[in-house]
């Protein structure tokens, strides 16, 4: 079938969740470009589960689990949301035109997830690909067992940044209230500088003066008895 | 003069001093596999079936009709699972137990009209292959989970936590992360593994609905769902779950497996599987749902009487894990030598977190993996399952039904005050019915000096 | 584990009533917490006047308590839904004798609230039998903040349902998202300090350690930042006074809560989806974080 540039909009104040999330899928799957969602007033579950190509914009704010579960899908969401936006994705691009609350991109596993505003507790939680950043500030247990990926935070970072990562590297902006278990500072080589202002200026972030880069120290992969304080923490 | 009679203390017991001596050495809790080897757990052994005589009939154990068949999810999905006996294969994870494990697993599985689960290790392919009914487990870890494997799958468990180790999460030493292991799940290969204890995206009951929600409409409504919990608060955890709007609750007892856990945790955490499922079809009952929400329960069932005592007291399925392996191999007396080399011995053994399985299950070993024919221990478990279906059988039909799952908590008595006590079930005997000669003798009997 | 919901009106200007909000916020909470819903409304103060509101479940205890009351006070108004009476009083001086001898004329009788300007309405099922019961929307005071129950541990009964308030102290309140996990610990030493439990429920030690705390000296605000970490276990919860309304998060940002504030409101929700509802648009919102406490002087 030829390729349609078309874009359809979706006006959620008439249609219930399962009917939005059915019409999405069939909508990438007949090759429209765009869906355009409008109304979606807070509610849960928008956009879950879409694995062909397709860009969805949402005008308004979501609940819990937008674009969750996808593969494939760009979006971009001018407004808040609630829990866990982007969880699970494992390809594409996602953009926040406001404050994502906790969990968002929960277990990321590729592509690229851009909060412009502030992210809430467990950013990036359990995260095992992909990119997320965070142009403001971070919350609670940012990072938090991170397997795999990237994250750039340009604002502060609460406590409990990055505790028991496994791999992967985060990047903070701002102040760190507190470092998690199993962490430790690195230099940030001139490489990571560039390629970090590049991605930012790409999705016009103001870039802070410098990053501090955080990876895992290595001391919780394998149990070590000498080193009690640190396990007395996480076992 | 003292005769040197060698005498072996309760409280400092051989394996108290054991275990004192290795925190000694290792600096941490002791981990192992497989499951509590507790001695004084109230179970099943403790209840017997009061067949049919005169006041009912039983049925002919050769000829007449005894259904087992059970479905989850009837008049709710699109697709709800069928069972022909209402046995299910317990989830464990491709990283505990390896690629031949789960094809003999799903062969067996699939040739008894039974499902297999996958374990806090995302979905195998060789498992989606060789079994025909696959539940699929979503866990705090979220180990391999993708959209595409959602949608293939027969189920959808939704893991708060396991009897072996409730309020805790999965854990996998390192040196069973191989790199396939360590490709599956995302992480460095050779790193100790520990899953968190919480989903990542949900904490509660309340955030939970729409968790499910989100699974229902990533399944298109098509498959039923479960919500698994490790035996502790059940009374309060079943209610819960029932009320987020689920197919099927699964409660698993405290005997429950694993193939790594604090052995400390194994003893002392979570309570007897026999207990976990009188409280849990009393929560169903006391919230009108006992007809709605199938019961699953799960933890040390080891026979076709365990499974019928668990039907009797308001299960729909039993959930059977460690007693699957066992059919396949574990415990065999063969390979004495790799056993010792353990310190241990067939019969004993609880490695499984060793990664040097010597009957080749629990093991990434690709020459101890060698071990395991999956098509010779395919037919032991299906062997094995028709073996335990048979079981509950003459049970029910001795008691007069013709359906297994007409069997209920009248059908049983018990032979112990503390687990006539935890389970509402009569004692044997007079039960503590007044007998006739009270009357005659003038002392106190027990039930009255309890009323005091 | 629960909904919970508020607003806080700036100036009289409310492009929509008050009740109508919380009705529209509890309403879309609903899923959350089926069991029962609740609402604490502040009242301005007028001189000697008690609002009093009593749970009871034995038919006919509400014709009991509305005529001790009468008995002992100048009663302005009173209610009786089948198990909770809602009553508006002229009393002087000491309140224990009310709570106590209210208490005491049956077992299963217990003062829900007690304030001069705080009132607590409450009923078993959804938000819109607030409405059907106690005329909710008509309400367009300064404040309204409310709950919807799922019952974790304790019963589903009038008397658990929250608001929930301290029962020996007049004018806090508290809503409570969440489960405190230390509440046997903490009831064990408030008992034995004096004070009175009336549910089995967790969430009332919020409100027993907050007045204690206060009792001390704290300010509303240094009681809720100490029992962030005193109390432990998984809340979002807000507490009322006649005169400021906070809200504090636990250390582990386990349990969700969502802030919007404009000229004229500050609103509160477990989901924004309330809040939208609430108002019927969508608002900027924001995610309190960790161990964070913010208190609003009335």
């Amino acid at each position: 079938m030829e390729s349609v540039k078309e874009s359809i909009v979706i006006d959620c104040k008439s249609e219930t969740v399962t009917s939005i999330n059915q019409m999405i899928r069939d909508f990438a799957k007949n090759n429209i470009e765009e869906v355009i969602i409008e109304n979606p007033l807070a509610r849960h579950n928008l956009g879950v589960c879409i694995t062909d190509p397709i860009h969805l914009i949402y005008n308004g704010d979501v609940g819990y689990y937008a674009v969750s579960l996808c593969d494939k899908v760009t979006a971009t969401i001018n407004g808040n949301c609630g829990w866990a936006v982007g969880e699970n994705l494992m390809s594409g691009e996602i953009v926040v035109n406001g404050n994502a609350a906790s969990s968002c991109a929960a277990s990321l596993r590729g592509g690229i997830v851009v909060v412009k505003g502030e992210a809430g507790a467990r950013a990036g939680i359990s995260m095992k690909g992909g990119t997320l950043i965070i142009g403001g500030n971070t919350g609670y247990m940012t990072g938090f067992m991170m397997q795999k990926g990237k994250m750039i935070i340009c604002g502060d970072a609460g406590k409990a940044l990055g505790d028991s990562m496994y791999d992967g590297v985060i990047y903070v902006g701002g102040k760190i209230a507190e470092l998690g278990n199993g962490t430790k500072v690195e230099e940030v080589s001139e490489e990571e500088k560039d390629e970090i202002k590049s991605l930012l200026d790409f999705y016009q972030i103001e870039p802070p003066p410098s990053f501090q880069k955080i990876v895992p120290n290595g001391l919780l992969h394998h149990f070590n008895k000498k080193e009690f304080r640190v396990w007395k923490e996480i076992l | 003069m003292e005769r040197n009679l060698i005498r072996k203390s309760k409280v400092w017991s051989p394996e108290k001093i054991e275990e004192i001596q290795e925190k000694a050495q290792i600096g941490r809790y002791r981990i192992r596999g497989q499951a509590t080897k507790r001695m004084d757990l109230p179970s099943f052994d403790d209840l017997v079936f009061t067949p049919a005589g005169l006041s009912r009939v039983p049925l002919e154990g050769y000829r007449e009709r005894c259904d087992t068949k059970v479905v989850i999810g009837e008049g709710k999905v699109k697709r709800p699972l069928v069972l022909e006996t209402p046995i299910m294969i317990a989830g464990m994870s491709f990283g505990a137990i390896n690629a031949h494990s789960k094809k003999a697993l799903g062969i067996a599985a699939t040739r008894c009209g039974i499902s297999t689960c996958t374990g806090d290790g995302g979905m195998h392919p060789i498992e989606r292959e060789y079994s025909e009914k696959l539940v699929y487990q979503l866990l705090p870890s979220r180990y391999g989970l993708n959209p595409y494997d959602l949608k293939k799958a027969d189920a959808v468990e939704i893991v708060v936590s396991q009897g072996a180790k409730p309020g805790t999460g999965g854990t996998l030493l390192g040196h069973k992360v191989s790199e396939e292991v360590a490709k599956m799940r995302d992480l460095p290969a050779g790193v100790d593994q520990r899953s968190p204890c919480r989903h990542p995206d949900w904490m509660g009951s309340d955030d939970l609905g729409v968790k499910v929600e989100q699974i229902r409409e990533a399944t298109d409504y098509e498959v039923p769902i479960f919500i698994k919990i490790g035996a502790g608060r059940v009374y309060d955890d079943v209610k819960l779950a029932a009320k987020v709007g689920v197919e099927a609750v699964v409660i698993d007892g405290m005997e429950g497996g694993t193939a790594a856990s604090p052995e400390i945790q194994l003893d002392h955490t979570g309570i007897p599987t026999i207990s976990a499922v009188v409280e849990a079809a009393q929560a169903l009952y006391d919230i009108g749902m006992k007809h709605e929400v199938k019961l699953i329960i799960g933890g040390g069932i080891s026979n076709g009487a365990d499974a019928a005592k668990a039907i009797a007291l308001g299960a729909d399925v039993v959930y059977m894990g460690s007693a699957m392996l066992i059919a396949l191999n574990c415990q065999r007396p063969i390979y004495i030598e790799d056993y010792h080399a353990l310190g241990t011995e067939p019969g004993a053994c609880h490695h499984c977190h060793t990664g040097k399985c010597p009957v080749g299950i629990a093991t990434q070993d690709p020459e101890l993996m060698a071990r395991l024919d999956p098509t010779a221990a395919a037919e032991r478990v299906e062997n094995y399952i028709n073996s335990i279906t048979m079981e509950m059988q003459i049970f029910a039909r001795s008691c007069g039904k013709s359906r297994v799952s007409d069997l209920d908590p009248t059908d049983l008595r018990s032979l112990t005050l503390v687990t006539s006590y935890i389970t509402g079930v009569p004692l044997v005997g007079l039960g503590g019915k007044k007998p006739y000669f009270a009357s005659l003798d003038h002392g106190s009997s027990f039930k009255d000096l309890l009323k005091v | 584990m629960c909904g919970i919901g508020g607003v806080i009106f700036k100036n009289p200007n409310h492009k929509r009533k008050t009740g109508e909000v919380i009705l529209a916020m509890l309403d879309s909470l609903f899923r959350r917490g089926p069991d029962s819903t609740g609402v604490a409304i502040l009242h301005p103060k007028e001189e000697n006047v008690l609002y009093v509101d009593v749970n009871y479940e034995t038919r006919g205890n509400g014709e009991k308590i509305i005529s001790f009351l009468k008995d002992k006070a100048d009663v302005l108004y009173s209610s009786d839904h089948g198990n909770y009476v809602r009553t508006k009083i002229v009393h002087s001086g000491d309140i224990q004798h009310i709570v106590q001898g209210i208490s005491q004329l049956d077992e299963d009788i217990s003062v829900a609230n007690i304030g001069e300007s705080i009132e607590v309405l409450k009923s078993l099922g959804g938000a819109h039998l607030l409405d059907a019961q106690f005329k909710l929307s008509v309400y367009d005071g300064q404040v309204a903040v409310g709950h919807t129950r799922m019952a974790t541990e304790s019963k589903v009964d009038i008397s658990h349902s929250q608001p929930l308030c301290c029962n020996t102290f007049k004018d806090l309140t508290i809503i409570h998202n969440g489960h405190v996990t230390n509440y046997i610990k903490l009831r064990a030493y408030y008992e034995k300090k004096g004070y009175q439990f009336i549910t089995g429920n967790d969430s009332e030690v919020i409100a027993v350690y907050l007045v204690d705390e206060m009792k001390k000296g704290a300010s509303l605000k240094e009681a809720m930042t100490a029992s962030v970490h005193d109390l432990d276990g998984s809340f979002s919860y807000i507490a009322v006074t006649p005169t400021a309304v906070g809200l504090a998060k636990e250390p582990f940002s386990m349990k969700p809560i969502v802030l919007a504030e404009t000229d004229d409101f500050i609103a509160f929700a477990s989901e924004s989806l309330a809040i939208t509802n609430g108002f019927g648009e969508s608002l900027p919102v924001r995610e309190p974080g960790a161990e964070e406490v913010l208190v609003w002087n009335l």
